[in-house]
């Protein structure tokens, strides 16, 4: 079950304009995406975005209003979901809880009116593949969480499809397990070569699993993206602080001073720098964002470094709070004049020695080029 | 399968005659408008024709029939029915609640063996059970016996063939229908309740009537459906227990129909019976709830 | 509280006392060797035997398992059908049908027993015997297959048929490789609740059977018209054996299912 075939430049599954209503409700709103062969696509959002409904039409079970979905090139928006070459992997894993697991895993291949025989190999070869090997003859009730969800990954990886639909497939997964299936989702999906298009509201596992990501909200896909383009520069308020834990600060171009940045007066009144992006409307930024991660304390008065503000946006403040996560400290600095709490994680690897009690009077500052341009969309 | 639709066909556009649907529903609904349905309005079609001298049904339309039911000794009948219906409604409510009680709050593991051991005696046909009855109450019969054994009384009490045999028979095959769903109400209760009652100083009569019974109430409404419904058109209580000294509805418009064949007369007493029914679960069911009946079922 | 619970515990034992000593009664006579009353003589099994020689009862047995199982089997395919339907899809009437579908069940045997008589024997023209029976007793059996089915159903989740059909199944195969397998408790159970109330039944049953065809309980009836005998005794004894352990039968099934 090796493929290594370099067809990244292959469009498998086209979503084209699609929108889809429930009475008064848009649920999907003119989406369109284009997903590569071997691609792991994410969808991510919260619930009620969208992207289940959006999943469900891809496969079938929901037909759309308007647009087309394209699957290995053809048009497939007539056909039922059992004509479809794609396959779910539900939340629930819904698997046949009156069939063994073998069973289960061949059932496609039933329909399909494959040889006894060449199913009983494929059966076992595939029960193999995901480390379920002795366990054919069991029921669902009998395995644990993450065996269940491996059933149901070789239920549909069976039948070939040309993507693999995942909704929130870890989510019913406690932690320590979710980080298995993970990795074990990442194997799979390199050895067979797969396409898969991942839902999931779940910031973290979209971040580490997908080669791209697309955020949605209400419907429509606000930003789509490599995992780092989203986390590193979300496009809007909405992605910045879905994305994780940020700092947004709300504003106005005041004036473009010199070609590579403009200058932000915030709504507290500061003047903060801000890089000049290609493509970008002054008239459309509405603040910007900073992760707590790039941000540096200091004891005020400071470590007498001469903070050029030519290079740092900085600020003082005061501790309100310091939460300890072990990995990293997250605290919560007010801003002298600013009306206004940031988030800062220190981690431990670089803020060894630095602890600081409630309080206490602080410099933070950090490199103005960090500053993440957001705009209203 | 979905053969039919092509490429070029637009999702959602409805087919006029839906195949699925006929097949799933279908069936069902064809019974029952064949069956249930036209058999009635056949019904109410000739409840409206005047029976003839002869004893044949003639096309004349009249309202004698209704009026027969409304009257006299035919009145009399079904204001009776209602009386007894609702009265062993209330003596099976009355009963019901101690009995349910006790095996909610002392059954412990035993509940599900009280609860068999109250569905059994159900389990036997209705005309073995009723005619069980009669040994009961008999000249020759069980109370006579113990009664006369343990020197109580002289000679038996004559009890079969009057109003309390009847009571008594309704009451006997309609109570279990009565426990089960209040029983299924109170467990439903959050015992959490009824200590916070007792705490803030109920009395127990009070606790009843303001806490539990409101709260029961869904059980009460279905015991009620499954009691006084049955009760009403009873026919085998009144025939084996009532004797024609105690006729209820169920008798007449048996007796009219298959004894006396003036179907008319039958059609309209049925008719009577039913609206009487409907009207009833209708106010039932406003104050119980528009699910109650299915839930019963 | 001492004093109420033991008012109580009065209640309880006069209540299944004067449920059971009719039926214990019944039971016991059918052993006694007397011909009536009931006091007792002596142990025997001669009336269980009188019950062999007896074709008209026989007869009449034949002929109410005949109906029962015609009336079970029919009631689960067209309730599955039903609650199928009913569950899965939206249609205009559904309110109506619903509340339609209730009324045979409701209605009391001696209304719906005249009707169908009137209607058999004028209207529809048809034979009163074994087809009259069954298709009086399958208009209130189906409805009330079709709602405890319909019940279960909601237990059920349906993503598992979602799951078949993106696995390639049609949706009639789906039908019947999961949705079927995964129903058949729900019929079961039905079919244990719909086969005592056809073979018990008596009033529709009177009215459209027409003469000599009896069922049963029909039958008993008859006996009963003209004075007991003990045999009545007997044929109320192994009925109740028999609703026992079709009792029993499905509080097992209820445990063995609890799997899902």
């Amino acid at each position: 079950m090796t493929s290594k075939e370099n067809h990244k430049t292959e469009t498998v599954l086209e979503i084209k304009n699609v929108t889809k209503r429930f009475g008064d409700l848009l649920a999907v709103d003119n989406v369109n995406i284009e997903i590569s062969k071997g691609e792991i696509f994410s969808l991510l959002g919260p619930s009620g975005c969208g992207k289940t409904t959006l999943l469900r039409v891809v496969a079938g079970f929901e037909p759309p209003d308007q647009g087309d979905i394209i699957l290995g090139g053809e048009k497939v928006n007539h056909l039922p979901p059992n004509k479809r070459e794609c396959n779910i992997v539900f939340q629930q894993h819904a698997l046949f809880p009156h069939m063994t697991v073998f069973d289960n895993i061949a059932f496609g291949l039933v329909e399909r009116k494959v040889s006894k025989n060449e199913i009983r190999k494929l059966v076992n070869e595939a029960i193999d593949f995901v480390n379920l090997t002795g366990m054919e003859k069991r029921y669902p009730s009998e395995l644990s969480g993450g065996e269940q969800q491996r059933v149901a990954l070789s239920r549909s990886l069976i039948l070939k499809p040309k993507i693999l639909l995942l909704d929130e497939p870890l989510a019913a997964l406690d932690r320590k397990l979710r980080k298995e299936m993970q990795t074990e989702l990442k194997r799979i999906q390199r050895e067979v070569g797969i396409t898969f298009m991942n839902v999931t509201h779940d910031q973290k596992e979209a971040l580490s699993m997908s080669d791209k990501i697309a955020v949605m909200k209400d419907g429509a896909v606000i930003q789509m993206g490599s995992p780092r383009d989203i986390y590193e520069a979300p496009g809007s308020q909405f992605v910045a602080s879905f994305i994780g834990a940020t700092n947004i600060f709300k504003g106005k171009v005041a004036a473009a001073t010199d070609n590579d940045r403009y200058e932000l007066k915030t709504d507290s009144e500061q003047t903060v720098f801000m890089p000049k992006k290609n493509g970008i409307d002054p008239k459309n930024i509405t603040g910007f964002s900073i992760h707590p991660e790039l941000i540096t304390v200091s004891r005020d008065p400071a470590d007498n470094k001469e903070l050029s503000q030519d290079q740092y946006t900085i600020l003082k403040g005061t501790v309100k709070e310091s939460f300890y996560q072990g990995e990293f400290s997250e605290v919560t600095i007010e801003i002298d004049g600013g009306n206004r709490d940031l988030t800062v994680h220190l981690n431990r690897g670089t803020h060894y020695d630095s602890s600081f009690e409630v309080g206490a009077k602080v410099t933070v500052y950090w490199d103005w080029k960090h500053n993440n341009v957001l705009e209203a969309r | 399968m979905d053969a039919v639709m092509t490429k070029d066909t637009p999702i959602g556009k409805k087919r006029f005659f839906n195949l699925e649907l006929s097949i799933l529903i279908g069936p069902v609904t064809l019974l029952v408008f064949l069956f249930t349905f036209l058999p009635l309005l056949i019904t109410l079609y000739f409840s409206f024709l005047k029976l003839g001298d002869d004893g044949m049904m003639t096309n004349v339309f009249t309202l004698q029939n209704y009026i027969n039911a409304f009257s006299g000794a035919y009145g009399a009948i079904f204001l009776r029915s209602f009386y007894y219906a609702v009265q062993t409604n209330i003596i099976c409510i009355i009963i019901a609640f101690p009995v349910a009680y006790y095996i909610t709050q002392y059954g412990g593991r035993w509940k599900t063996f009280f609860i068999l051991m109250m569905v059994i005696p159900e389990t036997t046909a209705v005309i073995i059970r009723i005619y069980a009855v009669k040994t009961m109450l008999g000249k020759i019969g069980v109370i006579n016996s113990l009664l006369m054994a343990m020197g109580l009384i002289d000679s038996p009490i004559r009890m079969l063939y009057s109003p309390f045999a009847v009571m008594f028979g309704l009451v006997y095959y309609s109570l279990p229908y009565m426990i089960l769903p209040i029983y299924a109400a109170l467990e439903g209760l959050n015992p959490a309740l009824l200590e916070a009652a007792t705490d803030m100083g109920a009395t127990p009569i009070r606790k009843f009537f303001r806490v539990i019974l409101p709260l029961t109430k869904g059980g009460v409404f279905a015991g009620t459906i499954l009691v006084f419904v049955p009760a009403l058109g009873d026919y085998l209580v009144p025939t084996f227990l009532g004797g024609s000294k105690v006729m209820m509805v169920g008798n007449l418009v048996t007796h009219k129909y298959i004894s006396a064949g003036d179907i008319p007369g039958g059609s309209a007493f049925g008719i009577v019976l039913t609206a009487l029914l409907i009207l009833v679960l209708f106010i039932i069911i406003k104050k119980g709830g528009e699910d109650a009946l299915e839930k019963v079922v | 509280m001492k004093k109420n619970n033991i008012l109580l515990k009065i209640i309880i034992g006069l209540v299944y006392f004067v449920l059971w000593v009719p039926v214990l009664v019944v039971v016991i006579f059918s052993f006694n060797d007397s011909k009536f009353g009931v006091v007792w003589k002596k142990f025997t099994f001669k009336w269980y035997r009188t019950l062999l020689d007896n074709s008209a009862l026989q007869d009449s047995l034949t002929r109410s398992l005949i109906v029962s199982v015609t009336v079970v089997t029919f009631s689960c395919i067209i309730g599955t059908l039903g609650a199928y339907g009913f569950y899965k899809l939206k249609f205009r009437f559904k309110k109506m049908l619903r509340i339609a579908m209730l009324l045979p069940i409701v209605l009391p045997g001696v209304v719906m027993g005249g009707a169908l008589l009137v209607y058999f024997q004028r209207i529809a023209h048809v034979p009163l015997g074994y087809v009259s029976i069954i298709l009086a007793q399958l208009s209130w059996a189906a409805p009330l297959a079709l709602f405890i089915i319909l019940g279960r159903m909601q237990r059920i989740d349906f993503s598992w048929e979602e799951a078949a059909q993106d696995l390639g199944a049609s949706k009639v195969r789906t039908f019947f490789r999961i949705t079927l397998p995964l129903l058949i408790p729900a019929i079961g159970a039905s079919a244990l609740v719909v086969f005592p109330w056809s073979f018990d039944d008596f009033v529709i049953t009177y009215f459209v059977s027409g003469v000599g065809n009896a069922t049963l309980p029909i039958y008993i009836f008859s006996q009963l018209r003209f004075g007991s005998t003990p045999t009545i005794n007997c044929i109320g004894t192994i009925l109740m054996s028999i609703s026992i352990s079709l009792l029993l039968l499905n509080m097992a099934l209820e445990n063995k299912n609890k799997r899902f």
